[in-house]
């Protein structure tokens, strides 16, 4: 039964991790998520938990509005393509959206947002 | 689209499995016990190689036209637009020329092509010549058209050295299961045309590449289950995560199918192989033998149909882990998964 037992543990991890993994996931952000910061930042960068597609991989700011605000060059970074970064000109103190949608290596999608306050 | 897209790589993964199993089959199983009874003057040499090209060009024929829907939807789901509008040229010639899943498939789709040649000219040349070049051109290319979908799965959410340990040990996953699985078509057809009395030679054939398979499936659910282990070294710790997801629930439906099938090919190799082993004609026994031996084949073909299924969904799904780490981390953030 002992065998048995070590047999069925072994299948249990060798299926249960098989296709464990994947998909790219917002790991941290500056401005931070949901952050209130004193001066205009210079950039938005999204730091992810996977590699991404440069190609398919996008981030914008919006204003309360939903008017993008950014200087529409983001861009994933060569040196490290878990890094997804847009530039931004002087803000006004206001809320502000971060819109993302990533592609992993492995062709998954995720999406999300999250605000940042610029305040006086 | 997702079902569309579980489907048609259900449909390629199968195709790339049985094609490389034939091979396998083709190379260390039939040929050999074809040899070990070459005395039997009215056993048809050819047959097998002819099966194997008949089989081995519908894969292939299916391995393409899946691979195309599967850049189609993949197209469709890396641009965010609905399938109709991202079949354009500049959208294809970004998944194909700047994405990992685009570049693995043109190297995939040349694989194929090369296949397709050799399977042509194997066609041709099978009345001249043996079938040496089919085999060793046949089982690299084929074996090299199935580790190349390590390329487009999660091995490549690792980075560095880790990996490079991942994307190996799925590169002997792949093998080791197309060459079990995509065996079992084959086996499950020597042994149902072993049963005619009137031909005993098939008789001393199925018998042969019986005992031949029994160990080709040892090495191969030996390998799954290392390469399974290894995969574990990094992933171990998530174990419990996947009782509370349908991912998890998914997976848990492969282990329980694959536990079947092991224990199936248990049978076959201590109980059934050996009554076989010791029968030099077709009596009761043997003959019993056999058919528990071909249904035991086909309930294990019938169970690897359904795990490629599985993985074919699992593909697409979220993994559990990333579904906890996702509760724990952000609450003023919205995420989600697309795809």
């Amino acid at each position: 039964m002992k065998g048995v037992r070590c047999v069925l543990a072994a299948l249990l991890i060798t299926v249960a991790t098989f296709e464990a993994g994947a998909h790219a996931f917002l790991d941290h952000a500056t401005p931070a998520v949901g952050s209130a910061i004193h001066a205009s930042p210079t950039q938005v960068r999204l730091w992810f938990t996977q590699e991404l597609e440069p190609a398919f991989s996008t981030v914008q700011v919006q204003d309360r509005d939903g008017r993008r605000v950014d200087r529409q060059d983001n861009n994933v970074d060569r040196a490290n393509p878990m890094l997804m970064q847009v530039t931004l000109p002087q803000l006004a103190p206001g809320r502000y959206r971060v819109v993302w949608r990533a592609l992993s290596v492995d062709t998954h999608v995720t999406e999300g947002d999250f605000t940042f306050d610029v305040v006086p | 689209m997702n079902e569309f897209l579980v489907l048609t790589r259900a449909i390629h993964f199968g195709a790339v499995l049985w094609l490389f199993g034939e091979f396998v089959l083709f190379a260390v199983v039939v040929g050999p016990a074809l040899r070990s009874v070459s005395d039997h003057a009215s056993i048809d040499s050819r047959e097998p190689e002819r099966r194997l090209l008949r089989v081995a060009s519908s894969c292939v024929a299916i391995g393409i036209a899946s691979a195309i829907a599967w850049l189609l939807l993949e197209a469709a789901n890396m641009s965010g637009m609905p399938l109709m509008e991202a079949l354009n040229r500049r959208t294809l010639d970004a998944v194909l020329r700047e994405t990992v899943f685009g570049r693995i498939w043109l190297v995939r789709l040349g694989l194929s092509l090369v296949l397709s040649a050799v399977l042509w000219l194997g066609w041709r040349q099978q009345a001249r010549r043996k079938g040496a070049m089919l085999k060793i051109g046949g089982i690299l290319l084929a074996g090299a058209y199935a580790v190349t979908l390590a390329w487009t799965g999660h091995a490549l959410s690792d980075a560095g050295a880790d990996r490079n340990v991942h994307l190996a040990s799925d590169t002997v996953h792949l093998l080791a299961a197309g060459a079990w699985v995509g065996a079992l078509p084959r086996l499950a057809s020597l042994l149902k045309r072993a049963g005619d009395v009137a031909r005993p030679e098939r008789f001393a054939l199925a018998v042969s590449a019986t005992q031949r398979f029994s160990t080709l499936g040892l090495f191969s659910v030996s390998a799954l289950v290392t390469t399974g282990l290894i995969n574990a070294w990094y992933l171990v710790g998530n174990v419990p995560a996947l009782l509370n997801t349908e991912y998890g629930r998914l997976l848990l439906w492969k282990l329980l199918i694959f536990a079947v099938m092991v224990a199936l090919a248990a049978i076959n190799r201590l109980r059934l192989t050996p009554l076989l082993a010791t029968a030099t004609t077709i009596v009761t026994p043997s003959r019993n033998a056999l058919v528990r031996l071909r249904r035991n084949a086909l309930l294990e073909l019938a169970g690897g149909v359904a795990v490629v299924g599985i993985v074919a969904a699992l593909g697409v799904a979220t993994p559990a882990m990333h579904m906890l780490d996702r509760e724990h981390s952000h609450p003023m953030s919205s995420e989600s998964h697309v795809h």
